[in-house]
């Protein structure tokens, strides 16, 4: 089977997570929550050798590179990186109702590169500018940054709607009996910001460190890079009223939505302005 | 009485320009507006982009963008204006809030009034049988094993023992706003002692006056540029593989460094960089034409586009007046004028003639200016056309680089002290309670209280599980 083939199906497996997870919050059945574990490894699992299996071929082809250098591949990288993040959420916290708003947007990821006529699903060989030993952690960074504020954005999504519900002591909902505390939540979401902020720093400072060798410029106001500052700008003003002010709850939930905001501009819709990252048009 | 009134007011006045510039609510105000002029210049065209914009814009929009600085936002005065005002702001911040830090950096362990556990938190209880001089000793043990600084305070109530870690980490905050501080400073440094430009050198050609980006302008290098050569070659599906100027690097006259330029691979020549930007073709390669009379033998020249050859027989002239790679998908052609005594005529090339006839075999009677026939009794072709590249070199000169790197270095040294590591203090009084002695710990931090916890447990572990053997 092809790697492209293997991907597709992984699309179907994450969807099927979601309503497994659906379906946990739903009845109040653990039993469900299990299944839904385990299908997401599967799906995890069966990502990863993809992944592999795409680079080998590569190499086969001659024009041997990581998977990391077009759109195709950065949605399926974006939507690993994401799976993998949660899973380690889930495996430390016991917490599996963060699947039903995280798989979703694992599954809209891999559905967009697998099934969307405008993205190119071949394997390419390398333009002389991602021609660099840069590409691999300066994308790795970035996606594995914005994984993190993706698990983030569902954690806020997730305290807003536990507030909701926070008038009731004894709730008789599973849906919101299955949610965890707001103040674990509101935990979490500062953990997972923090790492995406680090991430991000990374990312943009060995982006710096590559368009210094192939654009002559450290920073040259790119959209993509003066996007990437925005977010990191969010996420700085976000830490610091929590670190200096003690905000917490419902504004670093909301922080967490707006900053995701941004980072699907950084991702996505700086493409529609004109600039240098082109690489990500398909 | 007027001085006495004027003093205070004086230094009110100060205090409340302190407090603007030193409070959180500037600086995320600043964050904001330059977040808001970041998104302003990623919309609105800038620089050279700009020019395209302002033709499609009303005049009156166009000048008052111009006017505003609207269409260089990131030179802009605006622009300046919120990083001067941000570092300001972090520098205040950081002078105000510094004494304070240096104050617990330089407290000691045991505060002269330091008396009982009464003022650290809640403290965590651990009985044993053991003699109080035993579990006094197996403490410190088990303290100077775990920890690097450790001391002992003996009161009147009992036996005090510190342990510490990650005092360090108090000052991780003023790293992070050092080191942002000197990558603004690294970038004003470049932006005002350096320069960027772009210029195309043809191959064979050399040069050495460069055109400033910006605000124009030229600038003489102190050595030259020669392309001998570039190349450019295609993977099998046609994209790019790799573009290639091989350079040399003259200096009165002489080869001082010769190296190929590829994308990703820049050369440093004296401090300033060389990239690979961009290529094209000129028209400035020769060109070999063969031309014979009906019936006559052949005759060839090679020349340059522009040039003009005498025909047999001194009655006309015929000059290359244009040149194309690929004209209309057909491949190479020239266009030719033939000036004679009684008219000039123009018309076309093909270097592919025969194929094209092939092809399209009606063509020349739709398109006579296709016929290379055109001028009888005279029937041109075109041999060989040499292809002549160009490189687009982006020239680059950054004093400040080095500025910018040193503070994203210690930008990640603050993140490591501040994320990852805290001030974490551990008091513990040992005295005897009855006949049994009672260890109590209690911890301080300054940021991690789980981790803090954690520390105390693991403590009380090791204590329990040293057991007897200590």
């Amino acid at each position: 089977m092809s790697d492209t083939a293997i991907l597709s199906w992984v699309t179907y497996v994450y969807f099927g997570s979601f309503i497994l997870y659906l379906l946990r919050m739903i009845t109040g059945k653990e039993f469900w929550g299990g299944i839904a574990s385990w299908t997401t490894l599967a799906g995890f699992i069966a990502q990863t050798i993809a992944l592999i299996l795409r680079w080998i071929t590569s190499y086969k082809l001659g024009i041997g590179h990581a998977p990391l250098s077009n759109f195709y591949e950065s949605l399926i990288f974006f939507a690993w990186a994401i799976i993998l993040l949660y899973l380690i959420v889930e495996w430390r916290t016991k917490w599996r109702s963060a699947g039903i708003f995280v798989a979703p947007l694992a599954f809209l990821s891999m559905a967009y590169a697998s099934f969307s006529p405008n993205v190119n699903s071949r394997i390419q060989p390398l333009i002389p500018a991602l021609q660099s030993n840069w590409l691999i952690s300066h994308v790795i960074s970035c996606f594995l940054a914005y994984a993190a504020f993706a698990i983030a954005f569902c954690l806020g999504i997730m305290y807003l709607v536990k507030r909701l519900d926070s008038g009731n002591q004894e709730s008789t909902r599973p849906f919101f009996r299955f949610l965890p505390e707001t103040s674990y939540l509101d935990e979490l979401i500062y953990h997972n910001v923090v790492l995406g902020f680090i991430l991000l720093t990374l990312g943009i400072v060995t982006g710096s460190i590559w368009a210094h060798h192939a654009w002559g410029s450290y920073w040259s106001w790119d959209p993509k890079e003066t996007w990437s500052l925005i977010t990191w700008l969010i996420y700085a003003v976000m830490l610091h009223s929590r670190n200096m002010r003690g905000w917490q709850g419902k504004m670093m939930a909301i922080l967490a939505i707006v900053g995701f905001a941004a980072v699907l501009f950084t991702y996505l819709g700086v493409n529609y302005l004109p600039g240098l990252h082109g690489y990500l048009q398909s | 009485m007027k001085r006495t009134d004027h003093l205070p007011n004086h230094k009110k006045k100060t205090n409340v320009l302190r407090s603007f510039f030193s409070s959180l609510k500037l600086t995320i105000a600043l964050l904001v507006l330059i977040v808001l002029l970041s998104v302003a210049g990623s919309i609105i065209p800038q620089q050279e982009a700009s020019f395209e914009f302002i033709r499609r814009i009303p005049a009156g929009w166009a000048a008052a963008l111009q006017k505003m600085q609207f269409l260089d936002l990131y030179h802009s005065i605006w622009f300046f204006l919120l990083l001067g005002l941000l570092s300001l702001n972090l520098i205040i911040c950081s002078l105000n809030r510094f004494p304070v830090t240096w104050k617990s950096f330089r407290a000691k362990a045991f505060p002269d009034t330091f008396t009982s556990l009464e003022n650290v938190p809640a403290p965590a209880i651990l009985m044993t049988e053991e003699k109080h001089k035993r579990g006094l000793q197996r403490m410190e043990a088990l303290l100077a094993r775990k920890y690097r600084r450790t001391e002992k305070k003996e009161t009147s109530q009992g036996t005090f023992l510190h342990a510490e870690r990650g005092r360090f980490s108090l000052f991780g905050v003023y790293i992070i706003h050092l080191s942002i501080l000197i990558i603004i400073a690294g970038a004003v440094v470049g932006s005002i002692f350096g320069f960027n430009s772009f210029v195309k050198v043809a191959e064979g050609e050399s040069v050495d006056t460069i055109h400033l980006k910006g605000n124009g302008g030229e600038k003489k290098l102190n050595f030259s540029i020669r392309c001998d050569r570039f190349s450019v070659n295609y993977y099998e599906d046609g994209l790019p593989r790799e573009y290639r100027s091989d350079l040399t690097f003259l200096k009165n006259d002489s080869i001082v460094y010769h190296g190929s330029l590829l994308v990703n691979h820049p050369i440093t020549f004296e401090g300033i960089r060389f990239y690979q930007a961009s290529y094209g073709t000129t028209s400035g390669g020769k060109i070999t034409l063969t031309f014979r009379k009906s019936g006559g033998k052949k005759q060839s020249v090679t020349i340059s586009s522009g040039d003009a050859f005498e025909l047999p027989e001194g009655r006309a002239q015929a000059r290359i007046i244009r040149v194309e790679e690929n004209m209309m998908q057909m491949g190479p052609a020239v266009k030719l004028n033939i000036h004679s005594p009684a008219r000039d005529i123009q018309f076309w090339v093909f270097k592919e003639i025969a194929e094209i006839r092939k092809i399209n075999p009606d063509i020349l009677t739709y398109v006579p200016l296709f016929n290379p026939g055109l001028f009888k009794p005279f029937i041109f072709s075109l041999d060989h056309m040499e292809r002549k590249y160009y490189t687009g070199l982006q020239v680059a000169y950054d004093p400040g680089i080095p500025i910018v790197a040193t503070g994203a270095f210690l930008l990640f040294a603050g993140f490591m002290v501040v994320f990852f590591s805290s001030h974490r203090q551990i008091w513990i009084e040992v005295d005897t309670h009855g006949d049994r002695t009672r260890i109590r710990l209690a911890g301080k931090t300054n940021r991690d209280p789980r981790r803090m916890q954690r520390e105390l447990e693991l403590l009380m572990d090791l204590y329990k599980s040293s057991g007897d053997g200590v």
